[in-house]
């Protein structure tokens, strides 16, 4: 259980509790809205302050991880440059609350930016938010969510975390575990750490200092031409209590 | 005399499309009074859908596959099989949806949310052909006689704001929609394909319930 009453409200949260101001108005996403403001309330009322249960992850053990640095970060497709058009399905849970949504995204590596549009299962779309390393821009919403502040601050943090969290660099320190090798980085408060399973893929990311405390696991590799994707990753921000699982279900490359 | 013949001409054009108008109406009308007796005909309707989404900004198009019944006077199972099964039943305003991700199942009133209300008022407009509620909310054109292929322009200005116009073709016996195409201001759009439609076919029993997880 993590308490974060100590914590100022986040991003993802502050969403949630501004858009309860505009209930009163007609909306073509009202369900959401309604979901999302029981799902203030009951964070607001400290009922519920823990990240949904995640299971551990399943690493391959029939092998050792003893590869190069210089190979592993070479092989992560998050180092390598280009294009990606990712359709996903996504699942918010904050709390006890779940909220369902589909989502389309432009990944590009090369200019570190991505581009989502989330839509509900009808196809209305919800928003479309660019995220770059540094900053965001909300290219359009439902008029209900043009006016929630910190929509893109919160949507495009967990962006960052999942497909643009710096990686390590090969002269960062490295760790063989077994069936697993950690890159490690120290971070004002704490430390980043980047695991690799004994097949060079990213299993993890785990942040934790001053910045914030969440991890990032990337399961079901599967290959898409010269490179291998995650299939479903899973974000847990353990001071802010939301958990974001994404399953990747169609892959394209840009040429 | 320039005066004039702008006049002459602005006349002239006055009259062409206030005649085309007229002709319109008059077309208009008894094919609205033919589909509204054909849909009378209709107790049950079941179908396969075929969505897909066109996103403008990525000239990307999004399949989606479900399967769709109706049961007079107000029952409704929309029910998306991929790429994430989900869905909702409506029996009268009262309905229950589903989700394979959240793996949840939510009762919900067309009254506390008004989405799922729209939503379903449109999927009940298009399964009855009910004419004088989409009349009520959108201004109708016809665009083709054959098949019946309707403009639909909403009235309600926050509609407006959000969705140019819709398309709606019948089927060529025109007892039942075939196609639905929602164009949002700034270009996406939204083409739902009905096929392998069955109208009064008997329901099996369960064609309301929702999944068990």
């Amino acid at each position: 259980m993590m308490v974060s009453q100590k914590v100022r409200p986040p991003a993802l949260q502050r969403i949630f509790k501004t858009s309860t101001d505009n209930m009163c108005t007609f909306t073509l996403e009202q369900p959401l809205l309604l979901r999302v403001r029981a799902c203030f309330f009951v964070l607001l009322l400290g009922v519920i302050s823990c990240v949904p249960a995640t299971p551990p992850q399943q690493l391959p053990d029939n092998c050792r991880a003893d590869a190069a640095a210089a190979q592993l970060l070479a092989e992560n497709w998050l180092n390598q440059p280009g294009i990606w058009r990712l359709r996903q399905a996504t699942l918010l849970e904050i709390g006890r609350k779940k909220i369902p949504l589909e989502g389309f995204l432009r990944l590009d590596l090369t200019q570190s930016e991505a581009r989502l549009v989330a839509m509900n299962e009808m196809g209305v779309v919800l928003f479309d938010l660019l995220v770059t390393a540094g900053d965001q821009q909300l290219k359009r919403a439902v008029p209900q969510l043009q006016h929630v502040n910190g929509l893109s601050v919160g949507i495009a943090q967990s962006l960052r975390q999942i497909f643009l969290q710096q990686q390590p660099q090969v002269g960062d320190q490295l760790e063989n575990r077994g069936n697993i090798q950690r890159f490690w980085q120290g971070l004002p408060g704490g430390s980043v750490a980047f695991s690799y399973d004994c097949q060079k893929n990213l299993r993890n990311v785990r942040f934790e200092a001053d910045g914030g405390d969440w991890r990032v696991a990337y399961d079901q590799y599967r290959q898409f031409g010269a490179s291998r994707l995650p299939e479903q990753i899973i974000m847990n921000d353990y001071r802010h209590g939301v958990k974001l699982s994404l399953w990747i279900r169609e892959v394209k490359k840009e040429l | 005399m320039l005066k004039n013949l702008i006049t002459k001409y602005l006349f002239v054009l006055f009259l062409f499309f206030a005649s085309s108008g007229y002709a319109e109406v008059e077309e208009l009308a008894p094919l609205l009074a033919e589909l509204k007796l054909a849909a009378a005909q209709t107790e049950t309707l079941t179908s396969q859908f075929v969505q897909e989404k066109y996103l403008e900004i990525f000239s990307e198009k999004l399949l989606s596959e479900g399967r769709f019944v109706y049961s007079k006077p107000d029952q409704l199972r929309w029910e998306l099989l991929t790429p994430v099964a989900s869905g909702f039943v409506l029996r009268g305003d009262q309905g229950k949806r589903w989700n394979s991700l959240s793996q949840k199942r939510e009762n919900f009133s067309i009254k506390s949310e008004p989405v799922m209300g729209m939503i379903a008022q449109q999927l009940l407009a298009w399964a009855r052909v009910d004419l004088d509620w989409l009349q009520s909310r959108y201004r109708m054109e016809l665009s083709s006689a054959e098949p019946v292929t309707l403009y639909l322009y909403p009235l309600d200005q926050g509609e407006a704001a959000f969705i140019e116009y819709l398309q709606i073709q019948f089927a060529t016996d025109r007892r039942h929609v075939a196609e639905v195409l929602m164009v949002e201001q700034g270009g996406d759009s939204t083409l739902i394909r009905f096929v392998d439609v069955e109208i009064n076919r008997e329901l099996s029993a369960d064609a309301f319930e929702v999944p068990e997880y």
